[in-house]
């Protein structure tokens, strides 16, 4: 950094010859002109000044009777100075800056920061119909609307925050990760089904009426709670019936039916350490791709990085390249040991439970045995849960289904 | 100036700096001289430079002069009270 200010500023190398140069150098530093790069070779000094300073130097030299001789003018004003007859130069220099402040006037990288569900690729995608694209004006963008627009075209959106800084629209977002369970409630009439089949262990209604109870074991399809509200007197007639949309927490006994296999001989990726890059380059929406030869290998894995041409954290400019990389490997047939095989059937089988876990799905009861086959392990039993059971089927989807059924029947 | 008991200020500065632990460059003024490896020395709070060709440098203190001794002996830059010296270094030596 100190040598590009040097330069900036411009400075001059000085041959000192003299008696006494230590004094030089000292009156130098109580006068507050500081050089540097000083050097000795066979009785001749060189010393690094600045500009103002060298002007300052002439007093010193005479009094310490030294020498001084300009060995070499350094820095951009001496070249500027240099080259001012060389038109072409210059221009070089100007273009240059007009240049990186017309880039500088436009979008060239969009990011995203805060995507769950959504991916980046579909989001810019989405920009893009609404006409935020890389290289618009930047003063066409205005992030309050972009803001606006997002959050009422992604209803699981909940917070945006749009902001631009150098070349680059930064859009941070929060999503709503339990939008489905405000969305299952849209129907008007609806009633409950089993999704599959159980023996209800908990039922508690919050509208409609309850068909099943406590300990009633129930198949795939059966109503569980009826959206048909229906009240009658103390004779049993019926004073009025009203459709509403079945509402209860039903928890069931299920049973999950587990089977995984492990292969004893089974083929593994070794890479060989051996690789080929080849490279594109892209400007704006343009790519060219460098031809780097035909991959030889019979197996790799291909690897593909994208670069984009920054001038400064936030300054990008449309200029872009990819690295393409291929890995090579050969496939190895392994043989595993009775260990390995049924701790990668465990392995599998934690990761089930686990997932059940996540969906709040109680466990209590593994009926999962290792069992050996002739060239493989095998992990096979059923997994009783307790879960919650239950699916709103609006009714007019339900009697559909149902006329269906017995049109095919018939 | 020296004080009744005949020692001077510079041992009473020395005595209060040692009591309170504080560093000796910055209360009295010391010589500090930082190397790092055979080829870099970084001085601080020198006085004058009494000597300079590539083979040799002596440097003037408040309370004592150091040479170094080496080869291709440059300085890369001073200041009113400190200097970088870059070289391959042979010895460091009080005289």
């Amino acid at each position: 950094m100190k040598k590009f200010i040097n330069k900036l500023y411009g400075y001059i190398r000085l041959d000192l010859e003299g008696e006494d140069i230590c004094r030089f150098l000292n009156i130098c530093k109580s006068k507050e002109i500081f050089a540097w790069d000083v050097s000795n070779e066979e009785e001749r000094y060189s010393i690094c000044v600045s500009i103002a300073d060298f002007f300052k130097i002439k007093e010193i030299a005479r009094k310490t009777k030294t020498k001084v001789r300009i060995k070499q003018k350094c820095g951009y004003p001496f070249e500027i100075n240099r080259n001012k007859h060389r038109k072409a130069y210059l221009l070089g220099i100007i273009l240059f800056f007009v240049i990186m402040y017309i880039m500088s006037l436009f979008i060239w990288d969009i990011h995203f920061v805060g995507l769950y569900t959504y991916t980046e690729d579909a989001m810019i995608e989405y920009l893009y119909s609404r006409g935020i694209k890389h290289g618009v004006l930047k003063k066409d963008i205005d992030c309050t609307s972009i803001e606006k627009t997002i959050r009422n075209d992604f209803f699981d959106i909940t917070w945006v925050s749009v902001s631009l800084e150098g070349t680059r629209l930064t859009i941070h977002v929060r999503e709503n990760y339990d939008y489905e369970t405000i969305e299952e409630t849209d129907c008007e009439m609806s009633d409950l089904i089993a999704d599959k089949e159980g023996i209800i262990t908990s039922i508690i209604t919050r509208s409609g009426t309850p068909l099943v109870k406590e300990g009633d074991v129930v198949g795939k399809n059966d109503i569980l709670v009826s959206g048909n509200v229906v009240v009658k007197d103390e004779y049993g007639t019926v004073i009025s019936e009203k459709y509403t949309n079945a509402d209860a927490d039903i928890k069931a006994k299920t049973a999950y039916n587990y089977s995984d296999k492990v292969y004893i001989t089974t083929e593994k990726q070794v890479y060989t350490g051996e690789n080929k890059k080849s490279y594109s380059f892209g400007f704006m929406d343009k790519s060219v791709y460098l031809y780097a030869g035909k991959v030889k290998y019979a197996n790799y894995d291909k690897t593909v990085q994208q670069f984009k041409l920054k001038l400064a954290p936030n300054f990008y400019l449309p200029i872009y390249w990819w690295q393409t990389t291929y890995n090579e490997y050969k496939v190895e047939t392994i043989e595993l040991s009775e260990e390995e095989a049924i701790s990668k059937l465990d392995n599998n089988l934690q990761y089930f439970f686990d997932e059940l876990l996540e969906k709040g799905v109680q466990i209590i009861e593994n009926n999962v045995t290792i069992i050996k086959g002739d060239n493989y392990y095998a992990a096979e039993g059923k997994i009783i849960v307790i879960e919650e059971l239950g699916q709103n089927v609006s009714v007019e989807n339900l009697y559909q289904v149902e006329d269906d059924y017995e049109e095919r029947n018939e | 100036m020296r004080s009744k008991s005949g020692k001077s200020d510079y041992s009473i500065a020395k005595r209060i700096a040692d009591a309170f632990q504080l560093p000796n460059d910055c209360i009295l003024g010391s010589l500090n001289m930082m190397l790092t490896d055979k080829n870099q020395v970084y001085i601080e709070n020198y006085r004058s430079i009494l000597e300079y060709t590539d083979t040799v440098i002596k440097v003037l203190g408040k309370n004592c002069r150091v040479q170094i001794l080496g080869e291709k002996i440059r300085i890369i830059s001073y200041n009113h009270d400190t200097m970088l010296v870059k070289g391959k270094f042979d010895e460091i030596k009080y005289f």
